[in-house]
């Protein structure tokens, strides 16, 4: 499990290896953060202006981006069992739940055990165009249209990017 | 479908409030303690995704079976088309990959004020307690159905013992022979199961005893899941085989007469398969939760699933209280919410005050014909309630490609819960 901090993100926004974020995740846990579906990334805290209000969002970088300033300071760990701070969004979490409901069929962390596709790994493009040809009908399927019309463009958006993120 | 985002965090931000979510104020460096029991569909799953989503939070998972053996698939044996070794799965996994504390012992009470959990061996102290205690059965609502009579009329509604015993009695009777299954009123572990063994039996008679038959009693007024697809299996492939008799509850039952009678008829048959009236699993009244009117299923709310009768005590599964499908699917999608707000909560956070669930069952009709029931849940803040999402339904016809889905969704459940 990688955690960073405040104290990281500060230092890393600083760092020209940020000039250039690799890919966005829209909604994460604050506070630790377990990166289980992340292999090789590490996320950093940065704050974003969404409608006129200052938010936290999370911005995933690769883990050897950060490696160097992480090493040269040392983040110090958050001691185990103690309280984080609030989250800034209390659906942070929303994202990684409905993604782990399509587990049930397309294995832990998309990664498909039988017939079932895998999702791990789809370019996230490719994965929110897929859902909505299930929801308009243009794609034929035996049960994904009907999954696919209960979720909303922004939810769609969250599954994509944590599926993207894992390495199949 | 637009989700009004900011207007359901108001609601919801409020509502998390007004209910008092404990936010745990930590003494020192104590690892949080979760104990689940349970270790199925529901409990596993939950003790796995808290494991993956915190390692810092301890979880003990207790059940008083050694391996799991799945409900579902478990038909399939019923017809010879499987085994029980190939429905029967380990916890090795959650021990090594995931170090969940798996421990086999049967729960014998558990204390909700000084939190802890007794088994037969240990006691074991929690912050918080999850229970997917599944079903038991309720017995004394059939006449005769005793503890005696249970020896030869089985119910196989827990796999196991009962689905090869079963197994065993179909496969050892007469050609010509007639079997008679019952089935309870709603609400019933897994909905369109009572066909789905009506339509497999049915199968394996008509390859290997083509003179016997088959009668459902059924205690509802008509097919409760899958209609149009289940009778289509029984008109087609079926019409030799298979009787169909809705409103026909089992009051009674004479074991050594083998005879099921309704209220309008006795039947005498060579193998009666009986599934009784069920409610929450007897662990569920050791902790005090099963506090519905009629002290049948566990109310809790659907953000965290924590009980509405007793805090830090959650429950999931078949033992819920609620209008979701008592599905091993749903039971998993349950332990994922649950293990998320159990996270959330124990590191002073909110859960996701919006959850949504889904359920897909596939039913098998014949060796190489499946069919499913599909649909998604959401809580809405407004009413506290799960509601059906639109889009959900079942299957077109009965379809040889879902056949291979079906196989591969059970091998996905499997390791989703267990590996
Ligand atoms: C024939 C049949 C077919 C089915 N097919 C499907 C299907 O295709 N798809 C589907 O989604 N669902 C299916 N189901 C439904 C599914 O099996 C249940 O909904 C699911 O098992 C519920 O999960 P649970 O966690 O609530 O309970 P369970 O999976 O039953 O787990 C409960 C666990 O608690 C343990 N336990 C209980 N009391 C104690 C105690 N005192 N001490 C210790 N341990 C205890 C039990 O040993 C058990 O392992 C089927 C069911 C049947 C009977």
């Amino acid at each position: 499990m990688i955690r960073t901090t405040a104290l990281l993100a500060t230092l890393l926004l600083a760092s020209p290896a940020l000039s250039n974020p690799v890919a966005m995740p829209t909604r994460m846990p604050a506070g630790p953060v377990s990166l289980d579906a992340f292999k090789g990334w590490v996320a950093v805290p940065v704050a974003v202006m969404i409608n006129g209000q200052i938010t936290t969002q999370w911005m995933l970088v690769p883990a050897q981006a950060v490696a160097g300033v992480a090493a040269a300071t040392p983040a110090p760990a958050v001691e185990a069992g103690a309280p984080a701070a609030p989250p800034a969004d209390p659906a942070a979490t929303h994202g990684r739940v409905i993604a782990a409901t399509c587990a049930s069929c397309h294995g832990t962390h998309g990664i498909s055990h039988g017939a079932i596709p895998g999702l791990a790994g789809l370019e996230k493009a490719y994965f929110v165009k897929q859902m909505k040809a299930f929801q308009d009908g243009s794609r034929p399927a035996t049960v994904m249209h009907q999954h696919a019309k209960a979720y909303s463009d922004d939810e769609i958006e969250q599954m994509a990017a944590i599926f993207a993120a894992v390495k199949p | 479908m637009t989700m009004q985002r900011r207007d359901f965090l108001k609601v919801s931000a409020a509502g998390l409030a007004a209910a008092g979510f404990p936010l745990r104020a930590h003494a020192g460096a104590a690892k949080a303690k979760v104990v689940i029991v349970g270790a199925g569909f529901g409990g596993a799953t939950a003790a796995k995704y808290i494991r993956m989503w915190d390692p810092n939070i301890e979880v003990t998972l207790i059940d008083r079976e050694p391996k799991f053996v799945s409900c579902p698939m478990s038909n399939l044996v019923l017809a010879g088309l499987k085994t029980l070794d190939d429905i029967t799965k380990t916890y090795d996994a959650l021990k090594t990959t995931y170090g969940v504390n798996v421990v086999v012992d049967s729960v014998t009470a558990i204390d909700t004020d000084k939190r802890t959990v007794k088994t037969m061996n240990g006691s074991f102290a929690y912050d918080r307690l999850i229970l997917s205690p599944g079903i038991d059965f309720r017995f004394d609502q059939i006449e005769g159905y005793d503890a005696k009579a249970q020896q030869r009329i089985l119910h196989a509604w827990k796999a196991g013992e009962q689905t090869l015993k079963l197994r065993q009695q179909v496969e050892s009777m007469k050609d010509g022979g007639l079997i008679v299954v019952g089935m309870p009123l709603a609400p019933y572990r897994c909905p369109p199961g009572p066909y789905e063994r009506v339509c497999l039996i049915a199968n394996y008679l008509k390859r290997a005893k083509p003179k016997s038959k088959i009668i459902m009693l059924d205690a509802n007024p008509d097919v409760v899941s899958k209609k149009p697809l289940f009778m289509k299996a029984w008109n087609t492939l079926y019409s030799d085989w298979v009787e169909y008799r809705p409103n026909s509850k089992v009051v009674k039952v004479d074991a050594e007469g083998m005879i099921a009678s309704t209220e309008f008829e006795d039947l005498k048959a060579d193998v009666i398969n009986v599934i009784p009236p069920q409610r929450a699993g007897h662990v569920a009244e050791l902790a005090g939760i099963r506090t519905d009117s009629n002290g049948v299923w566990c109310p809790a709310n659907f953000v965290t699933y924590e009980s509405k009768a007793k805090p830090n005590v959650h429950v999931i599964g078949d033992a819920l209280l609620s209008n979701f499908p008592k599905s091993g699917h749903m039971a998993n999608n349950m332990g994922k919410v649950c293990a998320n707000a159990v996270v959330e909560l124990l590191n002073g956070r909110q859960p996701d005050p919006v959850p949504v669930v889904s359920n897909t069952c596939y039913s098998a009709v014949s060796e190489d014909r499946a069919i499913h029931v599909a649909t998604v849940f959401r809580y809405d803040p407004a009413k506290d309630q799960m509601t059906a999402q639109p889009g959900g339904g079942i299957s077109s016809d009965l379809s040889e490609e879902e056949a291979i889905y079906a196989e591969a969704w059970a091998e996905g459940i499997w390791s989703d819960t267990f590996l």
